[in-house]
């Protein structure tokens, strides 16, 4: 058809020419022809649309995944053999299992059916069950539910028909219906007799944990999926059937060791995972202590850590566990000894050293019941000494680690014999050595390799040996104060290292809480005082990134009180004019953080006072001048807020020069370099904020150069995950002001890809929440100028989301509810774009609240003191326009 | 399970007309689609473009292993493969809920999977539809989508097909059907109509 040939030579030849030529060529081409005109045009918009679409790159197999990851079950409402499906009721990595009920059945009795997912062998599973389901038919017991079919869907996938339990997992049910320790074992001794009966039988469950076996709301336990994880393992050998690998799928916390392995699994491997859950419903906790929940780590923690005792445990972190009982001291009483032994006898390592069966485990609970000796006993010294030795082939880090573990043991055993032995001076002199040998390995280990980028995992792993540590150490320490004196100044400082808030807060107030006793027990002493000095400045930094800026300030003005009272026994000590400096600097964050920039300035003078005579008496002292560089920075920003930029710009190059000098003397050192990072970015928002942006995102880009070092050295580092973040942020924002749009998204999309990674890995991190909420709104307001409303609405509205989750879950910071604000404003521009009159002013409403709420509180920065009247002209502007 | 026998008989077997071989197929692009679905779900990122077409050359390469080959020569039987695919990928999408609304659904899209910037998404029964109109008027053109699209094919591998059908193009010509049929689609789906306005019927 020639039309059609005309048409696509058109639409190419157009493309061909230069952008600005085009209208000029098509008219000449389509003189007298409008209506070839508007479709030639059209299609050039297409063009132009579709080159950035995303789907025309790929290929409509990934486009369709895509769409199929978004979609909701399409199972549901189909009909499987005789069955239909109703619901899901769950959905994991093996497959799904979904709620059914017989088609043909009057009754219609409802079953359970698990549909495994593709990828695994049909055929074999099909065929396996096919012999096996004899064996599992017979397993006829009140606590094990059946299994009643099986067979493979249209597309190919095996299913199972297993009998339907309503109820709950058994540590929810254990919990929800608060059932007192004896409790708790008589129905652990019922899902034993179950278990047992199996082994009986010949068949080994192999996935036992909390989620298979449900507690109905009768308080009948009910084990499900009875042998199924054999029948879906992968392919084993004739003859070896005992012999399978660890499942892809399995829940590595309850796996036994030889199943982590792919060792031999017999029935020991059952009472392992019975074992696991005995800890866990008697404690509320695993037995394992991790930092993450990745596969890989649990298995190795499986295999290599020795668990605490589960009395231990039990006081442990009360927010993180599911804790069962108020009372964790009374708690702990009641699992020391027999418990904690009955328990560590069942998990131990090694399959041969267990209870040789589920049935002695059980009795020697009952025995443990009855007031009768156990048989379990505690693991011997010399046991964990030859563990060691064994071990001992890692490298330095994971020796650290052994000995930690390790030491904790000597101590406790020295500990006793220091109290009950006849010898006691050579007792303690050896349990003294012993805690010195503990003490050089937390604190001088760390150090040496805490600046050394890419040493982030072998950090935590040493900071989560010292932590079992030290709580093991705490309950041994008694009255014994310069004891417990030590242990304060290491909880603060694991603390201190710890990334994840949560359990930083929780390790910096174990700390207070001893350092408040000690300072009452002797108020002259100045060492405790000034561990208390620390320990309050920590909790306060801990409260301070979860967002409760008033917890924080609370904290830091306690700090303070402690630091005067101690410069009044000493005034003329550097060290404490130091130390009140950065207690003053502290102050001056959290008050700037709450909008009281004249206040924060106040503070940031006087901490410069005190710092300019330490570093008078010692005027070579690092950390004295790496703190003036800091403070100057502080100064100039404060200076910035009230809008003084020539006095804030000067501060900021000094400051420069101080952090340069330091980083030229130790160029490795993470610290420097990241000092100097931060310099650049304040120097390059100040250039912003004076109306600069040229000479704002050069700074810019050599503050990324230095982040962007940072972070490649240690990639697992999050705190340079979210240096880099910042940075990509700011670029984008200068790169926006100087109209290059383009460059712009681009830097936001990276900022917002790299804060919703780290929101992932850390969903208590409220910083990260606000970073997105704000990246999200700068996204919105590129689009919103460049006019793509679909877009900035969208951006916007995530925006929003973000903030309104940050309201809920961190308490917001006025700097937070700033950026809402502005967030409101941006969202009455784009209505008031889109001619939504009364939505734009709706918007500018809720912006003017924002401010006015913050200028009740007096929180207003000096550069936003327009602000209210601002809003309050946009809401009536919007608001005449909606009449 | 399928074997590479019985992949190449039921491809013989649909192109030959009966429909029913389709079912028979079905499994082999599913599993597939559902191994990315869940890499998608999981936040894994690859080469994706990929996998399309290593789909795609397997089947292919199923098939030389036998002697009894039924196919004239390579190239017909990857347009047979990504015809196949076509039709797949476009039941499922029918069967599983897509096309609830207009072409552009503004659900999460493949962006923002992948972690970036959000936008609407294809929808691929509209795709479907939008080319089979296209098809009418631009026969060669709708085949290099269908090719490179849903067959996965680079535009080496689509001259090569297209050519064994006695079409004598260049690798230029096929990327500029390929722009000129991108924009005619984009638009007809984005419109949400049966194609861009005043375009003949």
């Amino acid at each position: 058809m020639p039309t059609n040939e005309r048409l696509e030579d058109l639409f190419l030849l157009a493309l061909d020419q230069d952008p600005g030529q085009r209208e000029l060529f098509l008219a000449h081409q389509c003189d007298g022809d409008p209506a070839l005109l508007a479709q030639i045009r059209a299609l050039l918009a297409s063009d132009k649309e579709a080159a950035s679409a995303g789907f025309w790159t790929s290929s409509a197999l990934e486009v369709e995944a895509a769409r199929t990851a978004q979609q909701p079950d399409a199972r549901i409402g189909q009909a499987l053999g005789s069955y239909k499906i109703l619901n899901v009721i769950s959905s994991g990595g093996m497959g799904t299992v979904y709620l059914a009920a017989r088609d043909d059945d009057e009754y219609h009795m409802r079953v359970a059916i698990k549909v495994i997912k593709r990828g695994m062998d049909t055929d074999l599973i099909v065929r396996r069950f096919r012999t096996e389901r004899q064996i599992l038919a017979q397993l006829e017991h009140p606590n094990i539910a059946r299994l009643l079919d099986g067979g493979a869907t249209a597309d190919g996938s095996p299913y199972l028909v297993m009998e339907y339990v309503e109820g709950q997992p058994i540590d929810q049910y254990a919990d929800d219906h608060k059932l007192s320790i004896s409790e708790r074992l008589g129905l652990f001794r019922t899902v034993c007799a179950a278990v047992n009966y199996a082994h009986q039988n010949l068949v080994i469950h192999r996935d036992l944990k909390p989620s298979n076996i449900f507690v109905t709301s009768g308080g009948v336990p009910k084990l499900l999926d009875f042998g199924i994880a054999k029948l879906l393992s992968p392919d084993q050998t004739p003859g070896a059937n005992e012999h399978t690998l660890a499942l892809p799928f399995m829940t590595p916390e309850y796996a036994s060791p030889e199943q982590v392995r792919g060792e031999p699994i017999t029935t020991v491997s059952d009472v392992y995972s019975l074992g696991v859950l005995l800890y866990r419903l008697l404690s509320g906790h695993a037995p394992y202590r991790l930092k993450t929940r990745r596969p890989e780590e649990i298995a190795q923690a499986v295999c290599d850590q020795q668990p605490g005792k589960p009395s231990t445990a039990a006081g442990r972190d009360e927010s993180g566990g599911t804790s069962h009982t108020k009372d964790s001291g009374k708690l702990r009483r009641r699992l020391r000894g027999d418990l904690d032994n009955i328990v560590l006898m069942a998990i131990r390592k090694e399959p041969d050293r267990r209870y040789a069966s589920v049935d002695l485990f059980s009795e020697d609970i009952r025995r443990h019941l009855d007031g009768l000796p156990v048989a379990a006993h505690q693991d011997t010294l010399g046991y964990r000494a030859g563990k060691f030795v064994r071990r001992n082939r890692v490298g330095v880090v994971a020796a650290i680690l052994l000995l930690l573990s390790l030491l904790g043991g000597i101590i406790g055993t020295s500990w006793q014999a220091h109290v009950a032995s006849a010898q006691r001076a050579r007792a303690e002199r050896r349990f003294n050595d012993v805690r010195k040998l503990a003490n050089s390995i937390l604190f001088e280990f760390p150090d040496a390799i805490a600046n050394i980028p890419g040493t982030l995992a072998a950090r935590q792993l040493i900071l989560k040996r010292a932590l079992e540590y030290l709580d093991s150490l705490a309950q041994e320490a008694g009255d014994d104060r310069p004891l417990k004196s030590e242990l304060a100044v290491a909880y603060n400082r694991v603390g201190t290292l710890t990334w994840d808030v949560a359990a930083s807060l929780d390790t910096h107030r174990k700390a207070v809480r001893i350092n408040e006793s000690l300072v009452k027990a002797e108020p002259a002493n100045r060492k405790y005082r000034e561990q208390l000095f620390d320990s309050y400045n920590s909790v306060g930094d801990s409260l301070k990134d979860k967002n409760d800026s008033a917890g924080a300030l609370d904290s830091y003005r306690k700090a303070m009180s402690v630091m005067e009272s101690l410069l009044g026994t000493d005034s003329n000590s550097i060290e404490y004019q130091k130390k009140l400096a950065d207690a003053f600097e502290r102050t001056g964050i959290i008050l700037e953080l709450m909008g009281q920039t004249d206040q924060a300035l106040e503070c940031h003078f006087k901490a410069a006072d005190m710092l300019r005579t330490a570093l008078k008496a010692g005027p070579k002292d690092i950390e004295t001048r790496r703190a003036v560089g800091n403070n100057l920075l502080f100064i100039a920003r404060g200076q910035a807020d009230n809008g003084d930029y020539k006095a804030a710009l000067e501060n900021c190059r000094a400051a420069w020069k101080t952090a340069e000098a330091l980083n030229a003397q130790d160029p490795s050192n993470v610290v420097y370099q990241r000092d100097l990072w931060v310099n650049d970015l304040r120097e390059a928002s100040l250039l912003q904020k004076e109306g600069n942006p040229a000479g704002a995102l050069a700074k810019y880009r050599s503050a990324y150069a230095y982040i962007d070092k940072l972070s490649g050295a240690d990639p697992g580092d999050k705190g340079h995950r979210r240096g880099l973040a910042i940075t990509y942020l700011a670029m984008g924002d200068a790169l926006q002001e100087l109209k290059r749009n383009g460059q712009a998204l681009e830097y936001y999309s990276k900022a917002i890809a790299i804060s919703q990674a780290l929101l992932a890995a850390d969903p208590n991190k409220g910083e990260t929440r606000g970073d997105l909420a704000n990246m999200n709104t700068h996204m919105g307001t590129l689009f919103l100028n460049s006019g793509d409303f679909a877009k900035a609405a969208q951006f916007l509205e995530k925006g929003r989301l973000f903030f309104e989750e940050t309201a809920q879950r961190d308490r917001n910071d006025a700097g937070m509810e700033r950026d809402q604000a502005e967030l409101h404003a941006r969202l009455g521009d784009l209505n008031l774009k889109l001619k939504r009159w009364q939505a734009a002013r709706d918007s500018y409403q809720d912006s003017l609240n924002i401010w006015l709420a913050l200028r009740r509180r007096n929180l207003l920065r000096r550069s936003d003191r327009a602000k209210p009247e601002e809003m309050a002209r946009a809401v009536t502007q919007s608001a005449a326009h909606a009449k | 399970m399928l074997t590479s026998d019985n992949v190449t008989a039921w491809l013989v077997r649909w192109s030959h007309g009966d429909q029913a071989a389709l079912e028979q197929l079905t499994p082999l692009v599913y599993g597939e689609l559902h191994r990315l679905a869940a890499g998608y779900l999981r936040q894994e990122r690859g080469n994706h473009t990929l996998q399309a077409t290593a789909l795609v050359h397997e089947a292919y390469l199923q098939i030389r292993k036998l002697d009894k080959v039924a196919w004239q020569n390579r190239a017909q039987f990857i347009g047979m493969a990504a015809q196949m695919m076509r039709r797949i990928l476009v039941d499922h999408a029918r069967k599983h809920g897509a096309q609830k609304r207009g072409g552009a659904e503004p659900r999460t899209s493949l962006a923002d999977i992948h972690g970036s910037i959000a936008g609407p998404d294809l929808d691929i029964v509209a795709l479907d539809q939008a080319l089979d109109k296209f098809s009418r008027d631009y026969p060669r053109q709708a085949q290099v989508v269908e090719l490179r699209f849903f067959g996965g094919l680079t535009t080496e591998e689509t001259v090569e097909v297209l050519n064994s059908s006695a079409m004598n193009v260049s690798a230029r010509t096929v990327e500029r059907d390929w722009r000129f049929a991108r924009a005619w689609l984009h638009q007809a789906i984005m419109l949400g109509d049966n194609g861009p306005p005043g375009l003949p019927a």
